[in-house]
């Protein structure tokens, strides 16, 4: 009689002789490890508002809603694709995504998350310009540049109209 | 042979994980002819493609298909970065390379399992399945995420390997995993019962393969000896070498052994790899937009896998064309299908491991003159807009 | 009554349907029936026929050639069921949002109870979803 050598037979003795493989989920903690893509949490102290993620978002799960005083911008975790592109292309390092992956929900709606940043108004007309800390970066980044002591803040304040207009008043009574 | 009855497998059926409809022709239990109708899946990637700029591509074209769902952005980066000439990194090479191979295991294991309870070995499959977990908790450690990795990006990968945790973690599992796969495959082919369900059954003969220009695993089960990372080596495949595996007889028992003999040697190439990778940065940051166009070409698991990219200057491309390997393998069910008999249907189809999502392109034929047309999306999209208006009156709650 | 409440709740039977996914949710759901998170613990077998489910999971955003048979299929599962929207493509459509072949999520077609956002979800999230929809059951009796 042929001997067929039956190799499924060992590797399930094995098996039934190590220990069990099975996760005991969710009867026992099953937690990420470090480096999961999960849920996106912003940092409310360090974002601006400059709505890079948003632009590079390819679900368009993220939102900027600008209503005149406040900027909101949102994000659906419905939609989101937990990719880390919004992670990678913040300039403030604001988004970090975290390790929680279970987002199970009713209704979908619910799943949303919003950071709301207050909108600097134009010190001469009244327009609304950016947010608060949008205004101050451009100000670091152009420090060196040679304006009027009295004037650097109030020139930051303006909205684009009213920065010509000013400038050009600078310009013409000799101070620029 | 004459027809006396039909057999529609599908869309949704048991034994297939994907829509796919195939309409049997029969002669008692001898199949006659199939015919093949997809198109369930079709979601207008390169339509999208065309909207979305460079950076988001890739992860779109990521989410083609979750199987190989790192061949497509590789491929796409690929072309994009002959189209502009970038050279990219030796680091990102290698580690391109060290994450293509694993899913390469990933994937043929996968299959091993659903090809092993399709023939109604259900031990099999769940020890196939289960000795496939450990490189998919080890792609949740490298890259993220147990199956969209997201490692490929235009000029080199996201990630880096760590040299001192996630090397020892990527031999560990390695090793953990070669004996039982081992076992496994001599299980496969020392087993009387499961030899006469899968030898000689769906032969595609040499011939039939060169004409039908079927690529990979199948190809390579037929006698042709085809295979991207040796005829034109991308990544790190010239320094690495691949060893590559050719078996003759065509029938689904060598197209399991090849792809398992395939895994096998992935897990060498992984740790040549991992030897030889070069200190380095691991990402190149594009400095100008080429017009022009390229091509990229990547050996998945299912075979040839080319993307063509067209460029105009502008951060939007101009045209983005996908040919998946599944393209070319999935009209070869039809010859390896006659004269078989019914109950070896869904083996046979599963044999080819078709990929449906990953196929799902469009093209415009006149059925009544016979003739292709072509046509540009954007009315495309128009026609079809106007369709899916009228379906979703009809189909909404 | 209680009894048929309960046996549903410890054995619910699941039928899977994919809309037009890229496959990773179809792998996640097959993976959680694997050794590694085995299911069929809570009494989750995978059947073959609508008719016998009471779980439907569904995923994959809706594409036009699917729209048909998802309500016919809808239409076969007996009442009670829970259906279950698994991933991101089934809860929003995801990155193929504008595509002219993609007829919205499945929400627009069939209602859905739960959602298991995620691309793919972990298995281990889509066992807490199961195990939510469950629950439904235990609250659509009470009201």
């Amino acid at each position: 009689m042929k001997t067929v050598k039956l190799r499924i037979i060992v590797e399930v003795l094995r098996s039934l002789a190590s220990r069990a493989y099975t996760l005991k989920y969710p009867k026992i903690a099953s937690p990420a490890p470090q480096g999961f893509r999960g849920k996106l949490e912003y940092d409310i102290e360090k974002c601006t508002g400059c709505a890079a993620c948003v632009e590079n978002c390819p679900a368009s799960a993220l939102k900027s809603i600008s209503d005149g005083d406040r900027r909101t911008i949102e994000v659906w975790y419905g939609k989101c694709i937990y990719c880390g592109r919004c992670e990678e292309v913040c300039p403030e390092r604001a988004i970090t995504l975290t390790t929680t992956y279970s987002l199970v929900t009713g209704r979908k709606e619910d799943i949303k998350s919003s950071v709301q940043l207050e909108i600097n108004r134009c010190l001469r007309c009244g327009k609304p310009v950016a947010t608060a800390r949008q205004i101050d970066k451009v100000r670091l980044q152009v420090k060196d540049l040679v304006l009027p002591e009295d004037y650097d803040a109030y020139l930051s304040s303006l909205c684009l109209d009213c920065k010509k207009a000013v400038q050009a008043e600078l310009l013409l009574a000799g101070r620029m | 042979m004459s027809i006396d009855a039909t057999l529609p497998i599908g869309p949704y059926h048991p034994a297939l994980k994907e829509p796919e409809f195939f309409k049997l022709f029969l002669d008692g239990e001898k199949i006659v002819d199939v015919a093949i109708r997809l198109g369930y899946t079709h979601r207008g990637i390169e339509y999208l493609a065309e909207r979305k700029t460079y950076n988001e591509i890739p992860i779109l074209v990521e989410r083609i298909c979750g199987i190989c769902s790192n061949v497509h952005p590789m491929c796409f980066c690929q072309a994009v970065e002959e189209t502009w000439e970038l050279q990219v990194p030796d680091r990102a090479r290698y580690i391109r390379t060290i994450v293509g191979e694993l899913e390469r295991i990933h994937s043929h294991l996968l299959w091993a399992g659903i090809a092993a309870h399709i023939i109604g070995y259900d031990t099999l499959f769940m020890h196939f399945w289960k000795h496939r977990e450990p490189v998919c908790e080890l792609f949740e450690v490298l890259t993220g995420n147990r199956q969209n990795y997201a490692m490929n990006c235009i000029g080199g990968v996201r990630r880096d390997i760590d040299p001192t945790k996630h090397k020892a973690l990527i031999l560990e599992t390695l090793s953990q995993i070669r004996p039982s796969l081992l076992r496994l495959k001599n299980a496969v082919t020392e087993d009387p019962v499961v030899r006469a369900r899968i030898e000689n059954i769906g032969v595609l003969s040499r011939d039939q393969a060169r004409k039908l220009c079927v690529v990979g695993p199948v190809a390579r089960a037929s006698g042709l000896a085809i295979d991207v990372r040796k005829d034109e080596p991308y990544a790190a495949y010239r320094e690495v070498g691949v060893d590559v595996k050719v078996l003759t007889e065509g029938d689904v028992l060598s197209k399991m052994l090849v792809r398992l003999l395939e895994a096998l040697e992935s897990m060498e190439i992984v740790k040549r790899a991992l030897d030889a990778i070069p200190q380095g940065p691991i990402r190149l940051e594009p400095k100008e937009i080429v017009p022009g166009d390229g091509i990229g070409k990547v050996e998945a698991p299912r075979g040839e896998d080319i993307h063509y990219v067209r460029s105009n200057g502008t951060d939007i491309p101009e045209r983005v064309k996908i040919r998946a390997p599944s393209y070319m393998n999935v009209p070869s069910i039809a010859p390896q299908i006659k004269g078989a008999s019914l109950a070896d249907a869904s083996l046979i189809i599963a044999a080819v491991d078709p990929c449906f999502c990953c196929t799902e392109r469009i093209a415009l034929a006149d059925v009544k003159t016979n003739r292709e047309s072509s046509v540009d999306f954007e009315s495309l999209a128009q026609r079809w807009r106007r369709k899916s208006k009228y379906s979703r009156k009809d189909g909404c709650v | 009554m209680k009894i048929f409440d309960w046996s549903r709740r410890k054995s619910p039977w699941a039928f899977h349907l994919n809309t037009g996914s890229c496959n990773n949710c179809d792998i996640e759901i097959v993976d959680v029936l694997t050794p590694r998170f085995d299911v069929e613990r809570f009494g989750i077998l995978l059947q073959g026929s609508p008719r016998h489910a009471d779980v439907l999971l569904v995923t994959g955003p809706v594409t036009r050639q699917v729209l048909s048979r998802l309500r016919r299929v809808y239409e076969q599962v007996p009442k009670p069921n829970v259906v279950v929207a698994v991933g991101t493509c089934a809860t929003s459509t995801g990155c193929y949002e504008g595509s002219y072949n993609i007829v919205g999520p499945v929400d627009r077609v069939i209602p859905v109870d739960v959602y298991v956002p995620g691309c793919p979800p972990r298995p281990q999230a889509i066992i807490d979803g199961v195990v939510a929809a469950l629950e439904k059951f235990k609250a659509e009796r009470s009201d």
